[in-house]
């Protein structure tokens, strides 16, 4: 085992009966002290691949190693893992330092040790004071800090994170994303966290395997997901992004020129990536990455569309613009750096779209299957 | 223009609520009534109020030794029953197994069974084995419709809260045997508490059963049964309905209050 392969999925499949396959032999190698998510829509296998490795489901076939030890017949109460629900599961009948002291019953430790180990844990939560609680006295926010207490308080060396913040309102989702992401840096202990929130799982991960009918997409860290993603679902699925159909025209060594609808001949940067000329290709850009402007720019990359509807959402507004001889409007987005608008919606008017040619991505165009 | 609109001041389905409880309850609480009326006879009209007959019932062995029977049987099969139903609604519950819905089907078949059908099947069979009738075999029959009854509440507990509990324990690294104990156990016991109560009802009041089974040792249903041929005993009888009435009226009742209770508020694993 090496600190890369902490925890090492092998070719593991997890079959409910004949006909549900959940998850379809899935490979991941996950680093010490990685905070690794897996995001995917609900029904994509995240949550049994995260129940497989706290042993409260077993691989149809595959093997699970956690830190070198195969999992496979390792009862859930035998392996390193904390495990925090999407329920926290807190236990109604017991107050909250019984909670989290919970799994320090077989050390029999003397009472003032486990108070103090309980109280090292609530000082850790911010919770300082609430030993005596009833789990019914408890905010949503306060329940999720006892239940990943209680998974921590024996320093598991892997804690796997079942949406623990799905139940939270906003505010406090933030809130928790900022405080998890610290709590798992000053512990370095590694993370597993399941998600269907493709914002916070960017915002937290260190990597994520973005998941789709029990197999992944991608895996990648945040930055090369957003940035450069493999295929149109990821692309999709992770934030908003315009897509064009195009074909390529010609390749040289690292730029392509691709030709696009209503839009010409473009150059983009290929990106370890096998193109052939004239075969079909999907050009990509995210909404952030076009300017938009009522001047007609000089040079570069520039198209002239029609305004036809804006949102403003206070830190920036959304654009869309139709192109000719495009069937959807072009997504922009753009920060409100001054409090004046120069494009207040007033009925269509034309405008500039301009690009960085590194923005644009290439994907496979995988629309028709 | 009709009186239709105009609004009634007793609601019809009150009207029916109340002659159903009437139907329901007056016949029985004729019971205490006779009881304390100072004739042997049981009619109208009374002719004077007597504590005697309450007098007489504990001084009567025979009524005595019954109503100890039915509590030597009912006790063991409260325990017995509430266990099995425990352990068939946990499999049932937290389990996949093959042919599970058929296994519920014949488990609960005994509450819808004639009882006059179970007790002369069950008497050829003990006949047939060479067993002497006995409580014993009283009790042996009524654990069938007793567990029937146990699984049914303790099915509708445990589905009643989160599983992600028993998993949480799992993970914290409890074995299955003090899950059980430390979480399990005390989230279904109200469950439990309501089920010892309502067997030991069940089997306390049972009568055919018991009229098949008991041999020379009549429980307090039999006898009782059998004292109604002679007037000058049933007054006894009837103070002794009188006060295991009330007392499976309190049972019944501290037993549902149980159970509600139990059912924690403002809990996500709640009911």
């Amino acid at each position: 085992m090496s600190d890369a392969s902490y925890i090492s999925i092998q070719n593991v499949s997890k079959s409910f009966g004949k006909k549900v396959h959940a998850v379809r032999d899935v490979s991941i190698d996950i680093a010490r002290g990685e905070f690794f998510s897996l995001l995917g829509p609900s029904g994509c296998g995240k949550t049994t691949l995260l129940r497989m490795l706290a042993g409260l489901e077993f691989p149809t076939s595959g093997e699970i190693f956690i830190v070198g030890q195969p999992m496979s017949a390792v009862p859930a109460n035998r392996r390193p893992v904390g495990m925090v629900f999407q329920s926290y599961a807190i236990f109604p009948h017991l107050t909250v330092a019984q909670n989290i002291g919970y799994s320090l019953r077989r050390d029999r430790l003397p009472k003032a040790d486990f108070n103090a180990r309980v109280a090292e844990m609530l000082a850790m939560i911010r919770l300082s004071g609430y030993e005596e609680r009833g789990a019914h006295q408890l905010s949503g926010g306060e329940r999720q800090r006892v239940a990943l207490a209680r998974a921590l308080i024996r320093r598991p060396k892997v804690l796997l994170l079942d949406e623990p913040l799905g139940a939270l309102d906003k505010k406090l989702r933030e809130q928790m994303q900022l405080e998890l992401r610290q709590i798992q840096r000053s512990l370095g202990i590694t993370f597993v966290f399941v998600t269907h929130d493709q914002e916070e799982a960017l915002t937290m991960s260190d990597r994520i395997a973005v998941m789709s009918k029990g197999r992944y997409l991608q895996i990648d860290t945040p930055t090369q997901l957003y940035e450069t993603p493999k295929s149109r679902t990821v692309a999709d699925f992770i934030g908003t992004i315009n897509f064009f159909p195009a074909s390529v025209a010609a390749v040289e060594g690292s730029r392509a020129t691709i030709d696009v609808a209503g839009l010409g001949s473009l150059s983009a940067l290929v990106r370890d990536q096998q193109l052939a000329s004239g075969s079909p290709i999907l050009a990509a850009i995210r909404p952030e990455k076009l300017l938009i402007s009522t001047e007609a720019p000089t040079g570069g990359n520039a198209v002239k569309g029609t305004l036809n509807d804006a949102a403003y959402l206070g830190d920036r507004s959304h654009f869309f613009v139709q192109l000719a001889g495009q069937e959807d409007p072009v997504a922009v987005s753009a920060q409100n750096l001054r409090q004046e608008h120069e494009l207040e919606i007033g009925g269509p008017r034309d405008v500039w779209l301009t690009w960085d040619s590194d923005a644009v991505v290439l994907l496979p165009d995988d629309r028709a299957h | 223009m009709t009186s239709l609109g105009k609004k009634s001041l007793i609601h019809p389905l009150a009207v029916y609520a109340t002659l159903y409880l009437v139907f329901i309850y007056v016949p029985v609480l004729f019971l205490p009534l006779f009881s304390f009326n100072d004739a042997t006879f049981i009619a109208f009209p009374l002719s004077g109020f007597t504590t005697q007959w309450y007098v007489d019932a504990f001084s009567n062995d025979r009524l005595m030794g019954s109503l100890w029977n039915s509590v030597k049987v009912g006790i063991p099969v409260a325990i017995i029953s509430t266990a099995l139903g425990t352990l068939a609604a946990k499999a049932v519950t937290r389990y996949r197994m093959p042919g599970k819905a058929p296994i519920v089907s014949f488990i609960m078949v005994p509450l819808v069974v004639p009882g006059i059908i179970v007790g002369i099947a069950l008497l050829v069979i003990i006949n047939t084995m060479g067993v002497e009738l006995s409580l014993w075999t009283v009790g042996l029959a009524h654990l069938a419709p007793c567990t029937a009854f146990s699984m049914w509440i303790m099915i509708s507990r445990l589905e009643g809260f989160d599983k992600a509990m028993e998993e949480a324990s799992l993970s914290l690294g409890e074995s299955n045997w003090m899950t059980f104990w430390r979480v399990t156990f005390p989230l279904i016991l109200p469950g439990i508490i309501a089920s010892l109560l309502l067997t030991f009802t069940i089997s306390f009041d049972e009568f055919i059963l018991a009229f098949f089974l008991a041999g020379q040792e009549p429980t307090l249903p039999i006898y009782m049964w059998s004292q109604l041929r002679f007037p000058a005993r049933l007054p006894p009888v009837l103070a002794l309905g009188s006060l295991i009435l009330i007392f499976s009226f309190v049972l019944v009742c501290v037993a549902e209050w149980v159970r509600r209770r139990g059912t924690y508020k403002g809990d996500s694993g709640g009911v």
